[in-house]
């Protein structure tokens, strides 16, 4: 029975930093740098360790909003590799490296092949003298495509064993998500492929189990978001049967960690709870971003307005962020259980009670213009959700009940 | 809401505790009495107290944390607040009247969102608050007042300027140092760095474009170069090959000029010279052969000539044996000189030491019978013992002399002592007498008995002298028998003596029987005696015996004077043997001395000795004789060599010394000289024999070379050797030319392969019209080998641009970086965000309180400053936009609170916080607890704010702890409770 085996992978976002991290020591720095490239190093050598027959990349290999020439090199030396092993590569450009924002005429070895059109394409994969598969797919030439695409998905040449599809975009309803080339799961199955090598969503997930409709996700994640492995499928096909696993490939992983220092008295028990959920968590091997939540009660709101916890987050940085496998907490929340305090401050005819009932009545608009619109801090700052304006107005609130009640 | 009682089950100092309000309390106690514990108690059972704090009011005695509060409430009606420490962690549990149990929750609602905070900041006040306004900065005043007048608490200005210098500390639109502003640096800083970068990497395109171009110019470039670089190779090469075209040409036309038929054996002249070279040595060694056979003759006519005759030198060479001979004889005639003067001297030295006058010549005659040795050595031992036996008997004799001498002196002495007769025989006669009377019987017995005895005495007396008698004469006779057949002498002489012996004690014997006898018969005629005194007896006993002791002694003398003459007769005897004997041997010794006259020069005793050394000598001289005869022996045999030798040299008339050594050596030198003569001869006749051989093989060989020599010359058609070197040269010329023909052709095809040369040998092109294309090419080649680096070098350098850009790492720093700084920029943002919005709210909370309680508040406070002044103050203006807060005095004139004094303003706030009180009460009923707010409050003011107080309390329950006992004493509407008093 003839059998094929792949590598399929998605959303490499080759060299495009790292989102969330305000500061990290140098050596981390460095290793965030590299991170995407050491995932794409080791996907590389997996590939040759399981001796596939060919590696797929559906879409988002870079950045044109950042596009560093790094990204390309390093992805030619890649493929450079791969060709030296003699593994073919099928790409198709997504929404992030779409081939009309490509600065960069980086030219690819001749064992990779590219989808060069917006309009779906295919090709012949042949092993020796047979062949073995069909590979289709399209590259974004713009920023977005709003197409449903996947009515252009056609099985040519029924002889051939094997027909695999590459498709770069989101379910119609996904609503986390930018919404590209949207499809129906139901419209992936009427075609007879044999394999739907998604991309775009960076969370991992198997659509459907047969035929295989897969998101590899991304294979570093890139913000306290992306959580956990990330990686890689390794398909094995044959007629009757398809054989998937999962392959870590990342360098760095982003893991939340909730401590509960409720019952804290002072710093060194919270110094010490929090050293202890870290060493503990399992979900924590290797290098690690750490996104800590921190739960507790008016004790830890204090030691949050003194920055005392900033201060503490920053001596165990020192400590853990050492040695090779380090760790770095890299953003922290504290999350105070609310005391009846407001409710019952709102119904009284004190000042305080006026403040909460204010706030609830406040516009943010015109009082954080001042920097938000500043002409030159305007260009760096992100845009402020309406989340974000809650959560702006709820902690001014707290720090003036905070403050008048001390 | 009022307070109407509570118990303290324990909290702080009080246990057990019971106390009751009225509606207006004053709770008066000294100071640590407790009172601010009991405030503190209230405050508990409202709202709770965390765990810790609430530890610190374990009673010091232990037990329950905890008590009631009973409070009555215009809406529920009387309800108890209960909290204990043990219980549910000290929540509390309202008991209303209806026997209801309601929670924390319902309590809570009751106090109408009133915290602990909030009440403390509304309803109470102490003292403390009162310093802290004090302690204002005048400029704040205003508006800390009007935050007490809108909060009861100090609180709101005091976070306005914090939030303010947060602001600033974050952002400012224009400035630089805020930590916004310093970031925003920053990212602009890197922001500009990536544009740069970006653009630099956009540069990549065009480079790779760049690339390629140079790639493909480089490409055409290297062709071109190539194709003039065998431009100039091919014109190089036929410069090079213009030289040989000429000699081509050249040798070619010179071929032509031989003709075909040049006969020539190969090789042929150097196998001429083979030849000559072969024969010519010859020839030259046979020429010095024959002149080495005229040599030779020669040289043998002049030597036979030397040779003498063979008689001549036969008889030398006899003679010469004879020399050996001669030197022999020579050397043993010497040796035997030398011997004979030794041994002569040798002997005449043992002569010298002998010293027995004899003389060297005396020897020759002398000779020695073979007895003469014991002959003499017996001479020697006789006269030896002969002489000692005369010594021996001469002493003997002088002995005898000497004791008889003696003896006789002896026997005068005793004679001179002896008694007369007659004396004697007195003195025996009185003894006699005395013993006569006494003893004559028992001498009878005696007398008989001793007769008897006697008998039997003498008998055996006679006995033994008959017996020694006859022994000594046997004896006596077997000595002499004995001596005189050994003829030893001295036995005769013991023979003698014990016949004398035998005779001698016979005779005494005999003697003494018949004195013995007569004694013996006389004995018993002894009667007659008289009769003498017994010590008269005793001297006569000793006179006797004295006297016939000394006829004793003189008797013995007697007898030996008697044995010592025999003595003497006897030494007389032996003396006269002894001589004889002398007289012998005396004669022996002269008949030696008539045959050995010299040995009258010495003692027989070294007789022996002399025989030996005289023996040697005669043994010597022997020997010494013989060597003699020997010696001349040999001069003999010497003289006679020497005449014949002598008669030799007189016969051949060399003329040479007498020498005989000389001689011989002469004769020795002619054999030499004549021996080499015959050799040498010899030798040469040998040479001529050798010579004459080798003469006959030379001339062989030399006839073999000629022929072939002959041979050569028929070959090449020739018959001299000068034609044939001549016709030599021309085969040789022919020959070179050929080959440099070939090698030319080589040399060409070399340049120009498989016949490309041929063409150019009619169509030569001239060395200059070469040269200038040369030139022409090379200096094409020249620009295109710098065009061609100048292509390399730019194409380096893209492709080094190129490689830095894509190992560049800088770019993806940046741009990690810049996320970086702008996440750090957006935190800083949403931080700032916070602040200004909750200073914004508070501004705006601010303008909305004002604007709903302020226009009451300050309605109240007017009332309450205008009565504690004691209406010197009218009314308080609270600050609008920019009016400060202001107080009008009675006469109309208003003050800035700055310029008010330090009791006006604490007035002021007192009146601030019962306005806020009772403005709050309205709608929240709490009672006012107010803690030694009035410490520093003169009687004056006292009295009016009891007034105030006692005035508020109708409505408005209000517990005032005091340790003034001017304001408890003072109170008169309103209840005092006296803590001392409890206590005490």
């Amino acid at each position: 029975m003839q059998e094929i085996s792949f590598i399929h992978a998605a959303d490499l976002h080759l060299d495009s930093p790292f989102k969330g991290l305000a500061h990290t020591p140098d050596h981390i720095f460095q290793e965030i740098v590299e991170s995407t490239f050491l995932s794409l190093d080791k996907l590389v050598a997996i590939a040759i360790k399981k001796a596939v027959d060919f590696v797929l990349i559906v879409g988002d290999l870079f950045d044109n909003e950042k596009q560093s020439l790094k990204a390309q090199i390093r992805l030619r030396k890649a493929f450079e590799e791969l060709k030296r092993h003699n593994i073919e590569v099928y790409l198709s450009y997504g929404n992030h490296d779409f081939l009309n924002g490509n600065l960069h005429p980086v030219t690819y070895p001749d064992n990779v092949h590219i989808f060069g059109k917006e309009t779906v394409s295919h090709f012949t994969y042949k092993k020796g003298n047979e062949t073995l598969a069909n590979i289709y797919g399209f590259s974004y030439e713009n920023r977005a495509v709003t197409d449903r695409k996947v009515k252009e998905f056609k099985v040519i040449n029924h002889d051939i064993p094997f027909h695999i599809a590459t498709l770069h975009g989101s379910i119609q309803n996904n609503t986390e998500h930018d919404v590209y080339a949207p499809f129906q799961l139901s419209e992936l199955q009427k075609e007879p492929f044999d394999y739907w090598g998604l991309g775009h969503i960076h969370k991992r997930e198997v659509l459907k189990e047969n035929p295989p409709i897969v998101y590899p996700g991304n294979i570093q994640g890139r913000n306290r978001k992306e959580t956990g492995q990330k990686g890689c499928y390794h398909v094995v096909l044959s007629g009757t049967d398809s054989r998937l696993t999962f392959i870590p490939l990342h360098t760095i992983t982003f893991q939340p960690v909730q401590v509960d220092l409720s019952n804290c008295e002072n710093l060194h028990q919270a110094e010490d709870l929090i050293q202890e959920a870290i060493n503990n968590d399992r979900e924590i091997t290797g290098k690690t971003l750490i996104d800590l939540t921190l739960t507790g009660d008016s004790t830890l709101k204090q030691w949050e307005n003194t920055k005392q916890i900033e201060d503490l987050i920053e001596i165990i940085n020192e400590m853990i962020s050492r040695d090779g496998q380090w760790k770095y907490i890299f953003h922290f929340l504290t999350n105070i259980k609310k005391e009846k305090i407001d409710v019952d401050l709102k119904k009284g005819e004190h000042f305080l009670g006026e403040v909460i009932r204010q706030a609830e009545k406040m516009d943010l608009q015109g009082t954080i213009q001042d920097l938000y619109l500043h002409k030159r801090a305007r260009r760096y700052l992100q845009s402020v959700s309406s989340q974000d304006r809650h959560e702006i107005k709820e902690e001014a609130k707290e720090l003036l009940l905070n403050e008048l009640l001390k | 809401m009022k307070f109407t009682k509570a118990y303290i089950h324990g909290f702080g100092k009080w246990v057990n505790f019971d106390i009751s309000f009225s509606d207006g309390i004053c709770i008066y106690g000294e100071n640590e009495s407790g009172k601010s514990t009991i405030y503190h108690f209230i405050l508990f059972m409202l709202f709770g107290l965390p765990p810790k704090q609430r530890e610190f009011y374990r009673p010091k005695s232990g037990g329950q944390i905890g008590g009631r509060l009973t409070v009555l409430d215009e809406k529920v009606g009387q309800f108890t607040i209960e909290r204990l420490d043990s219980l549910r962690n000290g929540a509390a549990i309202c008991y209303t009247s209806d026997g209801m149990e309601h929670d924390e929750d319902w309590l809570k609602e009751r106090l109408m969102g009133t915290t602990l905070e909030t009440y403390q900041s509304i309803f109470s006040f102490s003292a403390m608050d009162l310093n802290k306004i004090t302690n204002m900065k005048e400029a704040d005043l205003g508006e800390v007042l009007l935050g007490i007048g809108l909060t009861g608490s100090t609180e709101i200005h005091t976070l306005e300027k914090k939030l303010d210098n947060k602001l600033a500390e974050l952002f400012k639109p224009y400035g630089k140092k805020p930590m916004i502003n310093q970031q925003l640096d920053t990212l602009d800083k890197q922001f500009a760095l990536l544009q740069e970068y970006k653009k630099n990497e956009a540069t990549y395109r065009e480079k790779i474009i760049n690339e390629s171009h140079l790639e493909d110019r480089l490409c055409r470039l290297q062709e071109e170069f190539q194709d003039e670089k065998k431009n100039l190779l091919n014109v190089e090469k036929k410069i090079q090959a213009l030289p040989l075209l000429g000699e081509y040409i050249r040798y070619h036309s010179n071929l032509k000029k031989y003709g075909h038929n040049l006969e020539f054996p190969e090789h042929g002249e150097t196998r001429l010279e083979d030849i000559k070279s072969n024969l010519l040595p010859l020839q030259s060694e046979m020429a010095v052969l024959k002149g080495n056979v005229e040599k030779y003759q020669e040289k043998l006519e002049q030597l036979q000539n030397k040779l003498s005759n063979q008689e001549l030198y036969e008889e030398a060479q006899t003679l010469i044996k004879l020399k050996h001979e001669f030197y022999d004889n020579k050397k043993e005639l010497e040796r035997a000189e030398n011997h004979i003067d030794s041994k002569k001297m040798e002997m005449e030295l043992e002569l010298n030491r002998l010293n027995v006058g004899l003389t060297f010549e005396q020897l020759y005659r002398m000779n020695f019978p073979f007895h003469i040795e014991k002959t003499w050595i017996q001479i020697k031992n006789d006269e030896v013992s002969v002489t000692l036996e005369k010594e021996r008997i001469q002493a003997e004799v002088q002995q005898l002399k000497q004791e008889r001498n003696y003896l006789y002196n002896q026997l005068e002495e005793l004679e001179e002592q002896i008694l007369p007769d007659e004396k004697v025989f007195e003195l025996n006669e009185k003894i006699n007498g005395f013993h006569k009377h006494n003893v004559v019987r028992s001498l009878q017995n005696e007398a008989a008995q001793k007769q008897q005895n006697w008998r039997e005495n003498r008998v055996k007396k006679e006995k033994s002298m008959n017996f020694y008698l006859i022994s000594s004469l046997v004896i006596a006779v077997i000595f002499s028998i004995i001596g005189l057949v050994t003829d030893i002498r001295f036995l005769l002489d013991i023979s003698f003596l014990l016949l004398l012996f035998g005779v001698g004690q016979w005779m005494w014997g005999r003697k003494g029987l018949k004195e013995m006898e007569v004694v013996i018969q006389s004995e018993y005629q002894t009667d007659a005696f008289n009769v003498i005194s017994k010590e008269e007896v005793q001297d006569a006993e000793i006179q006797i015996s004295k006297h016939h002791k000394c006829v004793t002694d003189m008797e013995n003398i007697k007898e030996q004077l008697k044995s010592n003459d025999i003595k003497r007769l006897n030494y007389r005897d032996k003396m006269n043997v002894v001589e004889d004997r002398y007289e012998k041997i005396q004669q022996q010794i002269k008949e030696q001395y008539e045959i050995y006259p010299f040995l009258k020069h010495v003692d027989t005793s070294y007789w022996p000795e002399l025989f030996h050394a005289m023996k040697q000598l005669v043994s010597q001289f022997k020997e010494y004789t013989e060597v003699l005869e020997d010696k001349e022996k040999l001069q003999d045999k010497i003289t006679l060599v020497k005449s014949t030798v002598n008669e030799f040299v007189q016969e051949q008339n060399w003329e040479i010394g007498d020498l005989i050594e000389q001689q011989l050596g002469a004769i020795e030198s002619f054999i030499m000289k004549q021996h080499e003569i015959s050799q040498q001869i010899e030798q040469y006749s040998q040479l001529l024999k050798e010579n004459k051989k080798e003469q006959d093989e030379l001339l062989l060989r030399i006839k073999t070379y000629e022929r072939e020599k002959w041979i050569l010359f028929e070959l090449a058609q020739v018959e001299s050797e000068e034609l044939f070197y001549r016709k030599s040269d021309q085969v040789k010329e022919r020959k070179l030319n050929e080959e440099a023909l070939d090698n030319t052709c080589i040399q060409l095809e070399r340049l120009f392969p498989n016949g490309q040369w041929k063409p150019l040998v009619d169509n030569i092109q001239s060395e200059s019209e070469l040269e200038w294309i040369r030139n022409a090419t090379e200096n094409n080649i020249e620009e295109l080998h710098w065009k061609i680096s100048e292509s390399q070098k730019e194409l380096v350098t893209v492709q080094t641009q190129l490689e830095t850009m894509e190992s560049s790492e800088e770019y993806s720093n940046n741009l990690h970086q810049l996320e970086m700084e702008q996440e750090q920029l957006n935190k800083l943002a949403r931080e700032w965000a916070i602040i200004k919005t909750a200073k914004e709210l508070l501004i705006e909370t601010k303008r909305i309180y004002k604007e709903k309680h302020l226009h009451q508040v300050m309605e109240a406070t007017s009332n309450f400053f205008n009565r504690l002044t004691g209406n010197k103050y009218e009314r308080v203006f609270a600050p609008i936009n920019h009016r400060s807060f202001q107080v009008e005095a009675n006469n109309g004139i208003r003050y800035e609170v700055n310029e008010l004094s330090k009791g006006t303003i604490d007035q002021l706030y007192v009146s601030l916080r019962l306005a806020i009180g009772k403005t709050m009460s309205e709608s929240n009923h709490l009672p006012f607890i107010m803690d030694d707010a009035f410490l520093h409050f003169d009687s004056l003011r006292i009295k009016q704010v009891i007034n105030i107080l006692e005035d508020m309390s109708k409505f408005h329950q209000i517990i005032l702890f005091t340790c003034k006992d001017e304001i408890a004493l003072n109170m008169s509407e309103v209840e005092t409770v006296f803590l001392m008093g409890e206590k005490v």
